[in-house]
């Protein structure tokens, strides 16, 4: 047995049918212009309207089980769906918290009360959720984190603040990481609880950071005397650290760590037909073998999530692979076609192509510091990677 | 909760892992493996894999071969490459796709085949029955071990295959950069006669590909073991009072080591069970010879540097593995060719889009 495993995965021929169906209803939206194709539609794609079509389609909660509205696919099917999405630069950042993480635990772990308020609004497209884990000085070390809940009488008294929360500001509810029970320096992973905020109660402020871009997706979020009912705590109280790992499982082992930048190399290659010469052809051909591996690597390791195996090392690894991948893509952009190339008032190559091309290759840039930060930095991950190959 | 899914993908047969990991293990020690660096390769393992049907599992059963999967033979080589065995089974199976597709029977003893990019140098001249070779021919792999050596020509627009006799021939013995036999052959009016040419469906290009890819599964092998290897002394080695596995800078390598090792080995696999289903498609290939090269220097300099001077030494089995990558990286076309390759056939009217082409199965 290798140390790293990744069994092969064959989709049966129902999920070629999906994947063609979802291909080709991207293609049509993209023909009605109901969207442009965005680099990192994942974070920053953002688009209610297109959220709910999705929704429509019966093709978020996916995974989720039939009695709170699911349809109990496996998560290969929602894989095939997503990879889709990804790979077209789909404006998919309104639900994709939700979709992604937060209904699974909701599912898995939450109160039917919980389940009935949150769930369907989620498979419909219509109820967004951020991430309330890392804090101003809780990042990496995110055990350091003290927001914190008090009992009272019915529920708890939330006060903190919360940094990174993507989206919060559209965002309908967050689930907050907070500590129930004071730290413990020798068991720093105990005493936390997930709690489910609704982001539009009085003591919540949410505050924009804006991004190297300009653009807003984070936010500080910070919460005074915020009232939670005993209902709305996910899963048992104390447990939160263990929850809260479950659920950055899912959040790392998706295709959306090799994908962000798609958009720019799928240009990059139909300019490549224009232009040709031996430096972009094995650019090109350098990258395709790192997106095919990476394909590989993604689907197996959902392929093996799937038949119930574990793959925690794998999905990992994956990321950090992909999230370099992503960069590279930027980085081989700029290299093979340079901006002035597109200046020339004679250029064979037509003024849409080239500024779609300088817009994707601008945008991947300025988001690229993120990639390897977001979901653990790739030196947390390659520390987990170490622990799965017995090195610590 | 979920529907469960089976993996419908192929297995490989245990029983032939099971049975060529015994043989490569009981023939492949250090030992042997540095004898072949002073001339003596090993028959007995040949014997051994021969007399086992591992040196013929996809090869007809009708032409007395085993008859099992390509996956199980490409299988094979990727323990070959895990073992550093010492024995031409790689370049004897790209001989045995020669065999196949003229329907004759494979020979026991090993034979090679001068890959195309060599045999293309080769002058050829038509004299009555006869064809005269002329010129030096160089880096034929294996060759002082082969009974017979194959020659893919171009000859009026049709791929033909020369047959050769080893004893009919004076070779030049040269070895590659891991030591292995990479032997020359000087051709001065060298007469063959009709009867050892046939004319082949396989073209030169599909004999590259095939031949690449048993380099991209003999690397795949390779880098599993570089890794084990790496990690283990990593875990043994101590220094500063703890093992150097409890550095965040060795712990940091060795995960890029895992990642890039992953990354090759799902990608060759994914060309092995494509080769399976659609012989003549290179794409996918390319893609696993460009992925097997890049990754075959990369984890090369992270073991070295694991390993620290010992591993930089004879004395200790590392070179053995990678001495044999940075060979096999650079035979059947190194990544320069495959990503060249493989860009031009995504972009040079391309059959199927970019994405297309990544999800295809």
């Amino acid at each position: 047995m290798p140390l790293v495993n990744f069994p092969p995965t064959l989709l049966p021929p129902h999920l070629i049918d999906l994947r063609n169906e979802v291909r080709e209803f991207l293609n049509q939206e993209i023909h009605n212009d109901a969207f442009k194709p965005t680099i990192d539609g994942w974070l920053s794609g953002y688009s209610p309207e297109f959220s709910k079509k999705l929704g429509h389609k019966g093709w978020l909660g996916m995974t989720l089980p039939k009695q709170v509205g699911g349809q109990g696919k496996s998560p290969l099917e929602r894989f095939v769906v997503i990879e889709e999405l990804l790979a077209a630069g789909a404006p998919v950042s309104a639900h994709w918290v939700a979709d992604r993480q937060t209904a699974p635990l909701l599912a898995t772990l939450g109160s039917e009360a919980q389940k009935n308020k949150y769930l369907p609004g989620v498979i419909r497209g219509e109820t967004y959720f951020a991430i309330g884990l890392s804090e101003p000085n809780a990042g990496s070390d995110l055990a350091a984190l003290t927001t914190k809940a008090t009992k009272v009488d019915g529920g708890w008294l939330l006060n903190g603040r919360k940094i990174w929360s993507s989206g919060a500001h559209f965002c309908h509810a967050m689930v907050v990481l907070c500590r129930t029970t004071p730290l413990d320096e020798k068991n720093r992973h105990a005493g936390m609880s997930q709690l489910v905020i609704d982001l539009d109660q009085k003591g919540i402020q949410i505050r924009p950071i804006h991004l190297i871009s300009g653009e807003h997706h984070f936010n500080e979020v910070s919460f005074e005397d915020v009232f939670v009912a005993d209902d709305m705590v996910v899963g048992k109280i104390d447990q939160g650290w263990q929850q809260a790992m479950g659920e950055l499982a899912y959040e790392r082992s998706g295709p959306e760590r090799f994908l962000s930048t798609l958009p720019l190399f799928t240009e990059m290659v139909r300019l490549a037909q224009q232009r040709q010469n031996p430096i972009v052809l094995q650019a090109i051909g350098k990258l395709s073998a790192r997106l095919l591996s990476l394909h590989q690597l993604s689907l197996r390791v959902t392929g093996a999530l799937s038949r119930g195996e574990s793959a925690d090392t794998e999905a990992v690894l994956v990321k950090d692979v992909g999230t370099r991948f992503e960069k590279e893509i930027a980085e081989t952009a700029r290299l093979i076609f340079s901006a002035e190339e597109f200046d020339a008032e004679d250029s064979d190559i037509s003024p849409q192509l080239a500024s779609d091309y300088q817009r994707f290759y601008q945008k991947a840039v300025l988001q690229a510091p993120g990639f390897t930060l977001r979901g653990g930095t790739n030196e947390i991950l390659r520390g987990i990677v170490a622990r799965g190959l017995g090195l610590r | 909760m979920t529907a469960s899914i089976q993996s419908d993908a192929q297995q490989t047969d245990p029983l032939i892992e099971n049975t060529a990991n015994q043989i490569f293990k009981q023939h492949c020690s250090f030992e042997t493996t540095s004898a072949l660096e002073q001339g003596q390769w090993s028959e007995s393992l040949w014997q051994a894999l021969q007399q086992s049907g591992l040196t013929s599992i996809d090869f007809p059963e009708a032409l007395n071969g085993s008859g099992a999967q390509s996956l199980d033979a490409f299988n094979v080589i990727r323990l070959a490459g895990y073992h550093a065995a010492p024995t031409p089974i790689a370049d004897h199976y790209i001989a045995s796709k020669i065999y196949q597709s003229l329907h004759i029977e494979l020979p026991d003893d090993p034979v090679t085949v001068i890959p195309p990019s060599q045999a293309k140098h080769l002058k050829t001249t038509q004299n009555n029955d006869d064809l005269i070779l002329d010129g030096l021919i160089k880096r034929i792999p294996w060759a002082r071990c082969a009974s017979t050596l194959l020659i893919p020509m171009e000859i009026q627009n049709q791929t033909s295959i020369i047959f050769l006799s080893r004893s009919d021939l004076t070779l030049l013995e040269h070895c590659n950069i891991a030591g292995e036999p990479s032997d020359q052959i000087h051709f001065d009016n060298f007469k063959v006669s009709a009867q050892q040419i046939k004319t082949c469906v396989l073209t030169s290009q599909q004999l590259t590909q095939i031949g690449a890819l048993t380099r991209s599964a003999l690397c795949w092998g390779a880098l599993e073991k570089l890794l084990e290897l790496s990690v283990n002394h990593a875990i043994e080695r101590t220094q500063f009072g703890r093992p150097i596995a409890k550095f965040q800078a060795i712990q940091q390598d060795l995960a890029e080591l895992a990642g890039e090792v992953a990354s090759t080995a799902v990608t060759v696999d994914h060309a092995i069970r494509g080769f399976e289903q659609s012989p003549e498609e290179g794409s996918y290939i390319a893609a696993a010879k460009v992925r097997a090269g890049e990754t075959a220097g990369l984890a090369a300099t992270i073991a070295h540097q694991i390993h620290g001077a010992m591993g930089f030494t004879n004395e200790h089995p590392l070179h053995h593995l990678s001495r044999r990558l940075w060979a096999w990286r650079d035979e059947y076309g190194s990544e320069a060719y495959w990503s060249d390759y493989l860009g031009k056939s995504l972009t040079q009217s391309p059959q199927l889009s970019l994405w297309q082409w990544t999800t295809q199965q």
